[in-house]
């Protein structure tokens, strides 16, 4: 039989979500007051800070929030201390506030350092759930998010070494190359790697659909894995590992992935799709478009600093960003749903009619336009393009906020109502 | 009424229950295998779309509901198994129907 009491309460995984998209609306308007910044070099601090409040604040919170959902599902067995995640939790926010203060002003002192052990050790802690959760599965899905975990623990390693290099210069090796170390194992081992793995479980399932290309993962998580030990490889020794080779394989990797989705696309038996479906299918477009992007600036000579900014809007904002927000859509429903069910409060039939779905459509069109139209601005040089995207980014941004309370809404009632 | 009957009232109540994520009846998805009454007890073997619906219990919460308001007096066993498989050829016509409607 089934346990019908595995799922983890409410009170664990809606903070996960809440402040995950306090987050992703505060980044956007920070975006929007320094604009300036994404015409320059990258290794900027308001830049950096805006990155981490996205990767961390953002993405981090919320597919932490997603897994301890679906971890004890998976795995059988109840989350080890639901108490201890929430004591993380509240590290982890703490930490980060302080975390991207010091780093949008550019104060590298004890306190900045205390902060980026603060988050280490409260990714840790949320890893080393997610471990005990997946001793024993196994499927190609599993070794996706095992690895993405071992990926993001080294990267948050490396961010602590890289915040005490600012005042302790502890790093013999070029700042640049470390930077590019704990960029790229951030965004392909953690991000990319994890969003595969749950999605290879996930989208077969919203969309009624099996692919033969399944056993084909296997190669997709040998091409990554491989392109980000090369390019650990590039970073801490003195090889010099032409870019061609580092980046083929992972890129390989991806579009052996992409064929995977759009072989389940085709074969879905789901033939009438819903908006957050649909949206989802968008965010392929952008990772498609980011790949293409990143090839083009890979192969030029001497690349205008400028274009990694735009792979970085393309990549994080367009692709990562958009998808975790329309995923947002897919699971936060479901978990408030089933928690008013269980205490005999719903009042809708199913848990999509607790959102809009032509209010989604509204902000997830803002959202993806004003995302093309910073990058057209950046590249035309035409700034006012950019400044009016990016204010729609961040008004796209308020709307999903106030759509993200109007689902938790009936959580707050009944709790208010005891 | 006879044995046969009660399984014909209980099929048509788990037509009434809904997957809450595919929004189709769980008879027409295909995932009740068999009915069985016998002594005021009601045996269902079923299965569910993947081992990790997140959506199990309250599809069987609801299952429980929806026959225990009909049927009061019968004890309702329900035995999920993994063998045969779900896939999606065990939707029926209907349920595809309803699928893209």
């Amino acid at each position: 039989m089934i346990d019908t009491n595995l799922t983890p309460s409410v009170r664990i995984i809606l903070p996960f979500y809440f402040f995950g998209a306090v987050w992703l609306l505060a980044s956007s308007i920070l975006l929007l007051l320094n604009g300036e910044m994404l015409h320059g070099h990258f290794f900027n601090p308001a830049l950096l800070s805006i990155t981490h409040m996205i990767v961390l604040g953002y993405i981090t919170s919320l597919i932490f929030g997603a897994l301890f959902q679906l971890l004890p599902v998976i795995s059988g067995k109840q989350l080890y201390s639901e108490r201890s995640i929430l004591y993380a939790f509240m590290i982890f926010q703490v930490s980060l506030v302080v975390f991207c203060t010091k780093f949008y002003l550019f104060q590298p002192d004890s306190i900045f350092i205390g902060s980026a052990f603060g988050i280490l050790m409260a990714i840790s802690w949320f890893a080393c759930h997610a471990f005990i959760s997946l001793k024993e599965a196994k499927s190609i899905s599993v070794d996706f998010i095992k690895s993405s975990l071992l990926w993001l623990l080294l990267v948050c390693g490396i961010g602590v070494i890289m915040a005490m290099n600012f005042k302790l210069a502890i790093l013999p090796a070029d700042h640049i190359k470390i930077l590019s170390l704990h960029f790229f194992s951030g965004l392909g081992g953690w991000i990319i790697l994890l969003i595969i793995g749950v999605s290879s479980k996930l989208i077969p399932m919203f969309l009624l659909s099996k692919s033969d290309e399944l056993k084909n993962l296997e190669w997709v998580w040998y091409g990554i894995n491989f392109c980000l030990l090369l390019n650990l490889l590039n970073s801490i020794t003195n090889l010099k590992i032409p870019f061609v080779i580092v980046f083929t394989p992972g890129i390989v990797g991806i579009l052996i992935y992409l064929w995977y989705i759009v072989d389940l696309y085709k074969k879905r038996i789901r033939k009438k799709i819903d908006t957050a479906l649909k949206q989802t299918r968008n965010t392929f477009f952008m990772l498609l478009i980011s790949i293409f992007f990143l090839v083009a600036v890979l192969s030029m000579e001497n690349p205008h600093p400028k274009n990694y900014s735009i792979f970085f809007i393309l990549i994080i904002f367009g692709f990562i960003g958009y998808l975790i927000k329309v995923q947002i859509f897919k699971t936060l429903p479901f978990i408030i749903w089933t928690f008013l069910y269980k205490c005999n409060r719903i009042k809708t039939e199913k848990p999509s009619d607790l959102f809009s779905e032509k209010f989604l459509k509204i902000h997830g069109f803002i959202y993806i336009s004003s995302i093309i139209g910073v990058c057209i601005g950046n590249i035309g040089e035409f700034r006012w393009l950019e400044r009016l995207s990016l204010g729609f980014l961040c008004l796209s941004l308020l709307l999903f906020f106030l759509h993200v309370i109007i689902m938790i809404k009936p959580i707050l009632i009944s709790r208010s109502n005891g | 009424m006879d044995n046969a009957t009660l399984e014909l009232k209980v099929y048509n109540l788990l037509k009434e229950v809904l997957d809450p994520e595919i929004n189709i009846n769980i008879i027409d998805l295909g995932l009740v295998y068999s009915i069985e009454v016998e002594d005021f007890n009601i045996l269902i073997e079923m299965t569910f779309s993947s081992k990790n619906c997140p959506l199990s219990d309250t599809i069987l919460m609801e299952i429980k509901k929806t026959i225990g308001i009909q049927l009061p007096n019968y004890d309702i066993k329900i035995n999920i198994v993994w063998d045969p498989e779900w896939n999606t050829e065990c939707i029926s016509e209907v349920g595809l129907k309803l699928l893209n409607e």
